[in-house]
């Protein structure tokens, strides 16, 4: 339903290594794979917490246009992003980034994600996020 | 603090900050200069976002706020091991032109297991920040 636009990576997507998966409803899933660049240190203890705000930015935005309510091509901007970081991620298994779009209100969309390496429910990292939408302008929501 | 003190500690920061993987992958750069740090993010084709504006990902301004903090922690605490970051917190003010991006943090509190730091980043104007952030990081002796 959304192919082309969705699957359209930004560059810094690309280079970072994230991977569109699938989407189920309202929720998408996005992969991060493992390379060097994103480690913490050259130990390779463990990934950087940068890497993993920035997938869950990514799927964060990407998933309002799976929500019933969003108007196909309208702009959006990230207002603001909260992160728990609940462990490290370690350096031998990918990432998973499952964002789910809750509300949509007023032009405004709620977003909650969790990145998890074995298990969904033994998460990595936990956010929440809001959107602006319609930032240019240029659409109506379907209210 | 002694004059000496504070440039082994931001000597000391610039290498741990040189070797850290993520840091290098992104082109992050530290400045000290009379006794602040200040960080640095060129401008580079690979940290966009949205290609039409264009403008920065918004994980890589996640990001950079969260190295800004990072190594203003490492600054003022001197400590070799790196802390870990437990929760984050990003405010989305402007759009992050593909120009040059630079940023500063303030350690609000520093107590004994948790470090709550406030960072900003702005590109042409300093008093027109492109987003803010808030950081807690948890101290090497207890992560």
């Amino acid at each position: 339903m959304f192919d082309g636009e969705i699957r359209q990576l930004p560059p810094f997507a690309v280079v970072l290594g994230m991977e569109y998966v699938r989407e189920e409803g309202s929720k998408l899933w996005v992969r991060l794979r493992i390379s060097e660049h994103i480690l913490q240190d050259t130990q390779a203890s463990c990934v950087h917490g940068g890497a993993i705000t920035a997938t869950l930015d990514n799927a964060c935005g990407w998933c309002i246009r799976t929500h019933s309510q969003y108007e196909n091509g309208t702009s959006m901007a990230t207002l603001d992003l909260r992160v728990d970081f609940i462990r490290p991620a370690v350096p031998e298994l990918d990432i998973m980034v499952m964002a789910e779009c809750y509300a949509i209100q007023q032009n405004m969309a709620y977003v909650k994600a969790v990145a998890y390496q074995t298990s969904m429910h033994d998460p990595v990292a936990k956010s929440l996020a809001t959107f602006m939408l319609d930032t240019l302008g240029t659409t109506r929501m379907i209210e | 603090m002694s004059q000496r003190a504070l440039q082994d500690y931001g000597e000391r920061t610039i290498r741990i900050m040189a070797k850290m993987p993520y840091a290098r992958f992104l082109g992050m750069k530290i400045k000290i200069e009379s006794g602040q740090l200040m960080t640095c993010l060129p401008a580079q084709e690979k940290l966009t976002g949205n290609p039409n504006l264009p403008a920065l990902h918004g994980g890589v301004i996640g990001s950079f706020l969260e190295l800004t903090a990072l190594s203003e922690w490492l600054f003022r605490t001197g400590e070799q091991d790196l802390p870990r970051t437990t929760s984050f917190s990003v405010d989305y003010l402007r759009s992050g032109r593909m120009q040059d991006t630079f940023g500063r943090a303030v350690i609000i509190r520093q107590g004994r297991r948790i470090s709550n730091i406030q960072a900003t980043i702005w590109q042409s104007n300093a008093d027109k920040p492109v987003a803010v952030a808030r950081c807690n990081l948890l101290s090497p002796a207890f992560s």
